[in-house]
């Protein structure tokens, strides 16, 4: 009986203590938080410097009627410089009156001029100071990644969003940092970034900022160093080996008929079959397509069997091409494993793969490839024969 | 003659050994298994399993032996008072050290991905009480408690998977058997550490009011485990390939990876929660077997007043146990599954074995005198 007493004289200073103890003690408020949007990461004067596009919240604007969306003046960018990104972070914080939050940070983009250093660093950080998220897109730029940053994307809320829709739409390769790790460490040891750049000025726009990101081509990462750019039409050839050629208009050219046929994919895969016969180690690429026409300047009808076909099959001969050039790209100039061959034959041959996996390099750049292409069109359009050609009525 | 009046289902026990293999496993087990097996560690649970089913039929068999006898009383029915209560000793000097390593694993995982601020000690503490109330309030308590906390612990754990399918790529499979089976059976020695927690068993069969299905709805129990860790790794493996041993908590980054629709992302926090009721069950679980034993190692009548110094003691041991995470991963590497293997497994085994030549040895002499009267 007396212990329970006792128990209830201890407790019930205790329990009371808790309405008074809300838990505010170390409160960490939306409003003592800097959002951070998007991280770029730039190599100025030897050391890393890092960029952080914040969002700025409006003042005010909360209650009442909140003025609409636009894109001027929602967000800032603040820079810093450091030995290491680690301490460009630290040292960009100085410049924060408020605790930065990178939980946010969607997309990081990452210059060419920095990835010339390596990439580890930044993967390590990346994956390693507790808020980044393995989600985050990364990007390239051509110049330095801040002045992509400091975009205002007049279409979107802020240049972070217009490069993460970007990224959804599937304009350029989509690697996240988790890809990025994978894509580094895996056995290939390469990577395959959408290079930004900031698209050349329109006269009409007030400010050089108020301007939108434009995916223009490819950086190429081989071990963890950018090797090189490529741009149309090799990078087509690049992606479409990487399985992430999406949203694309080709034009295809029909030998013996004058004009251009131009072709929507809805589909581009690339399969890749590895296979070691006798020693002898090959690369069988087949590209499956299917696609419609979106435009036709030629005279022929699409409604005829004969002209399909002819246009199958030279779409059929571009795409192998495309795919013979990104492949000479990789084995002869490069000598870089882009497609990720490596792992393919790791996952098939895993035997011979652990047997050989030093000679690798040497395996990779005398590699028999092989591509077959097969094209299909779904479809010629709204349309079947030419339009548009005047007085063909009344031939 | 058992320290709590209370009564269990079957099907309660059951609920109540899932989180305790499974709360811990979820978050060690993917990077563990990933190290030793490579793309092949999805098998290790399978393999692991069988430590976990003998488990399961030691705990049986001594209940057979023994009906109504928990582990402690068995060494005291088999060896008699005093090495009997030597032989009991081992365990109840095992016990929080297993929960206390437990408790650390908790603190630590929440300190360092929700509550960095936080002092350590506020962290364990607090589920400590939580659990040592839970356990002062009975096993019907602590069986009712887990039925509703691992129906939520299923739910969410199957809600963040369902979510993370589109990002998988299933050809992480591959390579099939790439380091050989060696290296699948070392990666199996931490599942088998983890399910040869199965032993709890053991100690909480005596509290059984349906020994009909006991068996049949144990060994669901135990399938469940198996389907729930295999998934966890597969989802890990699919997701992250070569890079999962790389991270501490997999599950958690996996957790993270989710994105849908824009607005479904950041829920790393339900991995949280679903940790928390995990781990509220198991830290209950082990803390009701330690202080029960330990009441009948005593001979008291009641463990209800060791409940919170042996709950102190455990938090004690959590300290003990391990100086900051690399001690807590060494502790729950290769060598140290061993050290929880012989406790959890070959101990008791070892017990059946010699309980059951006893009764063997019984039988024959009873057969002699039988035959010569």
């Amino acid at each position: 009986m007396t212990g329970r007493l006792l128990a209830r004289i201890v407790l019930l200073p205790l329990l009371s203590c808790t309405l008074l103890l809300g838990g505010c003690w170390d409160r960490n408020e939306i409003n003592d938080l800097a959002i951070v949007l998007a991280t770029g990461v730039d190599w100025t004067d030897g050391e890393v410097e890092l960029a952080a596009q914040i969002f700025v919240p409006r003042g005010g604007a909360g209650e009442g009627g909140a003025p609409a969306e636009s894109a001027s003046g929602v967000t800032l960018i603040r820079t810093a410089q450091g030995t290491t990104i680690a301490e460009a972070l630290n040292r960009l914080q100085r410049q924060v009156s408020r605790e930065m939050f990178w939980g946010h940070c969607e997309v990081i983009v990452i210059s060419e001029e920095a990835g010339q250093q390596g990439l580890r660093e930044y993967i390590d950080f990346f994956l390693r100071y507790p808020q980044f998220r393995e989600h985050a897109y990364v990007f390239s730029s051509k110049g330095k990644a801040k002045e992509l940053l400091a975009l205002l994307d007049p279409l979107e809320r802020n240049s972070a969003e217009s490069l993460r829709e970007m990224a959804i739409l599937g304009l350029g390769a989509r690697v996240t940092v988790l890809d990025l790790a994978k894509g580094i460490k895996g056995p290939s040891e390469t990577v395959i970034l959408s290079r930004l750049l900031v698209s050349p000025s329109t006269h009409t726009e007030q400010s050089s900022i108020v301007n939108s990101p434009t995916v223009n081509g490819l950086s190429l990462y081989n071990r963890g160093y950018y090797v090189k750019t490529v741009k149309e039409p090799l990078s087509l050839g690049v992606l479409m080996l990487a399985n992430e050629l999406n949203n694309i208009i080709l034009q295809v050219e029909v030998a013996g008929i004058p004009g251009i046929f131009s072709v929507r994919p809805h589909k581009i895969e690339a399969r890749l079959k590895p296979a070691i016969r006798e020693d002898k180690w090959s690369m069988t690429i087949n590209i499956e397509t299917k696609g419609e026409v979106v435009l036709n300047t030629t005279n022929a009808s699409l409604a005829k069997q004969q002209v399909m076909a002819a246009v199958e099959q030279a779409w059929e001969e571009e795409m192998k091409l495309l795919a013979e050039q990104a492949i000479q790209l990789a084995q002869d100039e490069l000598h870089a494993d882009l497609f990720q061959f490596a792992v393919k034959f790791r996952r098939h041959y895993p035997r011979q793969w652990k047997a050989q996996e030093a000679q690798w390099d040497d395996i990779f750049s005398k590699l028999e490839v092989q591509v077959t292409a097969h094209a299909k069109i779904t479809g010629s359009g709204k349309s079947t024969t030419p339009q548009g050609i005047p007085g063909s009525e009344n031939k | 003659m058992l320290t709590d009046q209370g009564k269990i289902s079957s099907v309660q026990l059951a609920y109540m050994m899932i989180p305790a293999i499974l709360a811990t496993s979820i978050l060690s087990i993917p990077s563990l298994s990933v190290q030793y097996a490579g793309h092949d560690m999805w098998m290790t649970p399978l393999l692991g399993s069988l430590a976990g089913l003998m488990s399961i039929g030691v705990a049986m068999g001594l209940q057979r032996l023994y009906p109504g006898h928990t582990l402690i009383q068995v060494c005291n029915a088999i060896f008699g008072r005093y090495i009997g209560s030597v032989l009991g000793f081992v365990f109840l000097f095992y016990l929080p050290h297993l929960t206390g390593l437990v408790i650390q694993v908790y603190g630590n995982f929440i300190i360092s991905n929700a509550l960095p601020n936080t002092p350590l000690i506020v962290i364990m503490g607090s589920m400590v009480l939580v659990c040592a109330i839970n356990v002062r309030l009975g096993i019907e308590v602590v069986g009712r408690t887990s039925q509703v906390f691992v129906t939520v612990f299923f739910v969410l754990l199957g809600l963040t998977f369902v979510l993370l399918i589109r990002e998988l790529d299933p050809a992480e499979l591959l390579p099939f058997m790439e380091k050989g089976f060696p290296s699948i059976a070392k990666g199996s020695l931490a599942p088998a550490a983890w399910f040869s927690e199965y032993i709890m068993l053991a100690f909480l069969l005596p509290f059984i009011n349906d020994h009909s299905h006991t068996a049949k709805t144990l060994l669901g129990s135990w399938l469940l485990v198996v389907i729930a860790m295999i998934i966890t790794n597969l989802f890990c493996l699919l997701l992250m390939g070569d890079l999962t041993d790389s991270f501490t908590f997999p599950v958690m980054i996996a957790a993270r990876y989710i994105t849908i629709a824009d607005f479904m992302q950041h829920i790393e926090a339900v991995i949280i929660a679903i940790w928390i009721f995990g781990i509220f069950v198991k830290i209950s679980v082990f803390l009701y077997v330690f202080v029960s034993s330990t009441a009948e190692w005593i001979g008291l009548k009641d463990y209800r007043p060791l409940v919170f110094p042996a709950s102190a003691l455990c938090m004690g041991y959590a300290y003990w146990v391990t100086t900051g995470r690399q001690g807590a991963d060494s502790l729950i590497r290769a060598s140290s599954n061993i050290y929880t293997l012989m406790f959890l497994l070959v101990i008791p085994a070892a017990l059946y074995g010699i309980a059951g030549l006893k009764r063997m040895w019984g039988n024959i002499r009873k057969g002699a005198k039988g035959g010569s009267a």
